[in-house]
């Protein structure tokens, strides 16, 4: 259902014109309001201040002073009455002569207190609507029947666009585009892929993943396989040599011994390994020069009486003071100073962090040879044990210059065998461990976890991707569907108020037939012999004007009111008559500021017809404006007579 | 910042870190730490490219917490002799250690003093790999880094 706006009257207080304290009031709610003003006594200004009323756009500092009364007028106000689908609206606008601002207030049924609130606070749909450009379409510009004709300013499509709310197509297509970038930035977290190239790289990458797995799995059963068959081997080889050198007793007793002090050795360095690499991580057992240097440092830090024993926290408290400690006031470029100062201090924590690193030089119990000591046990027992390798070596190749070749081969495959088995070893932990440690050393593609892991990322990217891609299509589609709407919504509304509108100037241009042909970005005319008579003439612009206004607004999801000055003025007697007439049936509700001129043939097609209100306002000298009412006054007004009195 | 390795220390010692050691857990900060003390020994700055792109712990594991302190205070010292600071002038001195200390980061050390810190640690791998090969194990390792300190420091 249309929503419906109504004028019930405003209130002018010391506004130039001499409007002081004047009342206009619509609570009857005549369909047709005419109110008689002569130049000099405020239409403009009215104008002006409806429009204001209505959009709720600030007046400029310019305007505001040339809307004051005079000299001694040091605020004003204007207020407008509506009534909306029922409700009554008051918008105030406040004047501030002296400080040429200006500042609105509304009052609304619905504001539980009754009072006003401070701002403009009309229903928010009508918001978007009621723009200052839209504003001068229904309290009506007289420049506006000169623009809708010129096609740089484009306000007929503007027009239709706003009033029947097609704009709201521009909002849906900019919450998709949001849409888009949301789900675009939600995904740029894991990939900036957007388009089909990116989505094949993506795929190509995740395959990639994935055969690499297959590889590592594969290589995992080769090297497993591997290393059972050489364990196998190895056990068989070292039986194959303890039984040919069980028989030679002497040799066995020696090796057996020599086995074993190889065997309390490698604990020995295990140990003495494990040690060592608990001495390293103290600082202070490494090196007597490195815990040197530390107690130097401590003692330095003594002597310099450092860290101070105030902090930079004292000196913001105390330029958050009254007073200095030495009792001088503190002033704002004290203050200032001492902030500056604090910052060459040390904060609370690093002294505490300075002490400890002190307490920590001073109580500890290193001496700093404790690494050199563990290190030279540790190298004691490793030449210890590669004397014994040796000796068992030399064993070994003892019993095959003796002639034992076959030891010699088995000794050969042994040691080929443990190298291969340590190396394969080697190769299984890589690919297998699950170890942080041995991650942070490893790449995706060497060890299997990792590379499960990277499948999975890639995977998740590549439907994220895919996602994306996906929605960006669908939103592209969505987008286009609402640019078509929006194209042929325009189009067939253009077509409608085009029909409408040369419906009208059928009936409000007699003689020459004068046409719309078409809605673009201007009204274009078509009539016979147009170009021949230089365009058309003032009345037939403005009869086009409101023939377009009344059709554009007849359909529209609004009813508005339709306030227009001096309408008839630069008609000719014929035009004014037929406007008079075609014009009141086009609105529901209808405020015509008129001079006394316009009465003969525009303002007389009002008299017959019974729903008229008739005000007629002037001013006599430097006074206060006054107001009647009624047909009677309105009629006999004469304003070119003012010393006369304006009513006889 | 915290601990970023530099760039070639995974590598060199990479042998040790998968193999291990039965009883004893060789973990990368040792890696870190073993080049980060030769650097600091030798006052001298290795080149920030020369460093990770991205870091590989935020605060000291386990085994090293109760050595921030003295780590930070061999920062200080290195700093001070590294940039000629007159050791009797209390406020060159103070003003160093604000430079270098930051309580409330996890380590307690700067950011300015971390990237310090990395760039110790590429003087002392650089130092590291012209001494000794890889290490193939943890004891080849203790014993030539005793070595290293045993030396004086001397480069040649």
């Amino acid at each position: 259902m249309a929503m419906e706006i109504k004028v019930k009257g405003w209130k002018y207080q010391n506004i130039r014109g001499g409007l002081r304290d004047l009342h206009i009031d619509l609570d009857e709610d005549p369909r047709w309001t005419l109110i008689q003003m002569p130049n000099g006594t405020g239409k403009t200004t009215t104008m002006t201040l409806l429009r204001a009323a209505l959009t709720g756009i600030d007046l400029t500092e310019t305007e505001v002073a040339e809307l004051r009364a005079d000299d001694r007028a040091e605020s004003g106000s204007f207020e407008l009455r509506l009534d909306i689908d029922g409700d009554p609206f008051r918008v105030n606008i406040d004047l501030d002569f002296v400080g040429r601002r200006c500042s609105f207030s509304t009052t609304r049924a619905q504001l539980q207190s009754g009072g006003s609130e401070p701002g403009w606070h009309l229903p928010p749909q009508l918001r978007r609507l009621l723009t200052p450009e839209f504003a001068r379409l229904f309290v009506f510009d007289g420049e506006f029947a000169k623009d809708i004709r010129k096609v740089d300013k484009d306000r007929t499509t503007k027009s239709i666009r706003t009033l029947y709310r097609l704009d709201q197509l521009d909002a849906l297509r900019d919450s998709v585009r949001k849409l888009v970038d949301e789900e675009q930035e939600r995904a740029a977290n894991l990939t900036r892929a957007k388009e089909q190239k990116g989505i094949t790289r993506l795929t190509n990458a995740l395959d990639e993943a994935k055969l690499t797995l297959q590889m590592l799995e594969i290589q995992q059963r080769s090297y497993r396989e591997e290393q059972a068959t050489k364990t196998k081997r190895l056990a068989e080889i070292e039986k194959a040599i303890a039984d040919r050198t069980a028989q030679d007793e002497q040799y066995k007793k020696r090796m057996d011994a020599l086995t074993r002090d190889v065997e309390k050795l490698n604990a020995s360095i295990s140990d003495l390994t494990t040690t060592g690499l608990t001495v390293l991580r103290s600082p202070t057992k490494i090196s007597p020069e490195l815990l040197r240097r530390l107690r130097s440092l401590g003692d330095r830090l003594t002597t310099l009486q450092l860290p101070k024993t105030i902090s930079v926290e004292f000196f913001h408290e105390l330029a958050r003071a009254e007073k200095c400690v030495c009792d001088r006031d503190i002033g704002e470029v004290e203050s200032a100073a001492i902030i500056a100062g604090a910052s060459k201090y040390l904060a609370e924590d690093q002294i505490t962090v300075i002490n400890r690193m002190k307490k920590a030089v001073r109580e500890t119990d290193a001496t700093g040879e404790e690494f050199g000591e563990s290190a030279r046990t540790l190298r004691t027992k490793l030449r210890e044990r590669r004397s014994i390798e040796q000796q068992i070596d030399q064993l070994q190749q003892e019993k095959v210059a003796g002639g034992d070749t076959e030891l010699q081969s088995l000794l050969k495959e042994q040691i080929e065998i443990k190298d291969r088995l340590a190396k394969v070893e080697q190769l299984l932990k890589t690919l297998t461990s699950t170890d942080r440690q041995v991650h942070l050393q490893a790449e995706w593609h060497e060890n299997i976890h990792l590379c499960r892991a990277e499948v999975k990322t890639r995977e998740k990217k590549l439907a994220t991707a895919t996602n994306t891609y996906n929605f960006v299509i669908a939103a592209e589609k969505v987008k286009a569907l609402i640019d078509r709407v929006a194209t042929e919504a325009l189009e067939g509304l253009r077509e409608s108020v085009r029909e409408a509108t040369n419906e009208k100037l059928s009936r409000l241009v007699t003689g020459e037939p004068l046409q719309v042909s078409r809605i673009g970005s201007a009204l274009e005319l078509s009539s016979e012999g147009l170009a021949e008579k230089g365009g058309v003439s003032e009345g037939q612009s403005l009869s086009v004007a409101y023939a377009f206004l009344t059709s554009l607004l007849s359909a529209a999801p609004y009813k508005l009111p339709f306030i227009v000055d001096s309408p008839a003025v630069s008609l000719d007697t014929q035009v004014r008559r037929e406007v008079g007439d075609v014009i009141p049936e086009l609105f529901d509700q209808m405020i015509v500021f008129v001079i006394s001129s316009e009465r003969d043939g525009f303002a007389d097609a009002f008299y017959p017809r019974p729903d008229v209100r008739y005000i007629t306002v002037w001013r006599e000298g430097a006074l206060a404006t006054q107001k009647r009412d009624g047909l009677s006054d309105f009629q006999t007004f004469h304003s070119i007579e003012p010393a006369a009195g304006g009513i006889q | 910042m915290s601990f970023v390795m530099p760039t070639a220390a995974r590598s060199f010692f990479r042998t040790i870190t998968e193999r291990g050691v039965p009883g004893a857990r060789y973990i990368m900060f040792d890696t870190y730490y073993v080049c980060l003390l030769l650097g600091l020994r030798e006052r001298r700055l290795g080149a920030a490219d020369q460093l990770d792109p991205d870091r590989f712990i935020d605060n000291y594991p386990e085994d090293y917490r109760s050595q921030a302190d003295f780590i930070a205070g061999l920062l200080i010292d290195a700093e001070l002799d590294r940039k000629d600071i007159d050791l009797s002038n209390k406020q060159s001195v103070e003003r160093e250690m604000i430079l270098l200390l930051d309580p409330s980061s996890p380590t307690g050390i700067s950011g300015t003093g971390s990237e310090f810190l990395n760039r110790y640690a590429v003087a002392g791998f650089e130092r590291l790999q012209r001494e000794m090969m890889p290490p193939a194990k943890l004891e080849d390792l203790l014993v030539k880094y005793a070595d290293l300190w045993a030396d004086g420091g001397n480069d040649d």
